[in-house]
């Protein structure tokens, strides 16, 4: 199973939970689009500025989407502020 | 040099883990320290701090061996809060040693800006009927905007 974690503004629609990949959810974008058409108030957090999403803890960059398993530990930030 | 990083969940006392890495440091000609606060702020009761364990401590690492890039250092100290916390306590110590002290004052200024903007930290302040998350602000993103060139 896939680890979801969600972090900042994210928390407010969950704090994250451990589910299998859904049939044709291959890559990031793929993740994405299904989150937004899933989960109620993903799409509004995913949209606003400085949202992140990391694959292993290593940043999706760019929009060249990654490849992603029922193995791997997928997080969700919101923008970050330390300090 | 290794940078001293520490993610802690308990408050801090600043001037004794300053002292500390002073003491370890031996022979240095210049520490430049920065102490951030919890501010009073009219209607806030606390100010909780969330991270992502073994993510956050990478990001602060990597900034920290920005910092190393760019200046002469004999010594970097991220001490950084998370949880729960209060007007009046820590959230961050930034301190960095160098032989001279412009190196000390630019890289501890500079790892502080990292600190704000790219650091993995969400922030969240509480009232007493309502929280909201706090995001980096214009000021935040034009202090970053200082190191590109």
């Amino acid at each position: 199973m896939a680890q979801f974690l969600f972090f900042g503004r994210f928390t407010d629609i969950s704090k994250g939970f451990a589910r299998d990949l859904p049939d044709g959810v291959s890559d990031s974008a793929a993740l994405s689009l299904w989150l937004c058409r899933t989960f109620e108030g993903f799409e509004a957090q995913w949209q606003r500025a400085g949202a992140r999403m990391a694959v292993n803890q290593v940043l999706v960059m760019g929009s060249a989407p990654v490849t992603i398993g029922n193995d791997d530990e997928i997080a969700f930030m919101s923008a970050l502020s330390g300090g | 040099m290794i940078p001293q990083i520490d993610i802690c969940g308990e408050a801090f006392d600043p001037e004794a883990r300053l002292a500390a890495f002073r003491k370890a440091l031996g022979d240095c000609g210049a520490i430049v320290s920065f102490t951030g606060m919890v501010r009073y702020e009219d209607g806030v009761n606390a100010l909780e701090l969330s991270h992502f364990e073994g993510f956050t401590q990478s990001k602060i690492e990597d900034i920290c061996g920005q910092a190393e890039a760019r200046w002469a250092l004999s010594g970097l100290l991220v001490i950084h809060r998370v949880g729960k916390m209060q007007a009046g306590e820590p959230i961050v110590l930034v301190t960095a040693a160098a032989t001279h002290r412009r190196e000390a004052f630019k890289a501890a200024d500079y790892v502080m800006d990292y600190l704000k903007s790219e650091a993995p930290f969400w922030k969240k302040e509480y009232r007493a009927d309502a929280s909201r998350w706090i995001e980096p602000c214009g000021r935040d993103k034009a202090d970053l905007k200082r190191w590109e060139t």
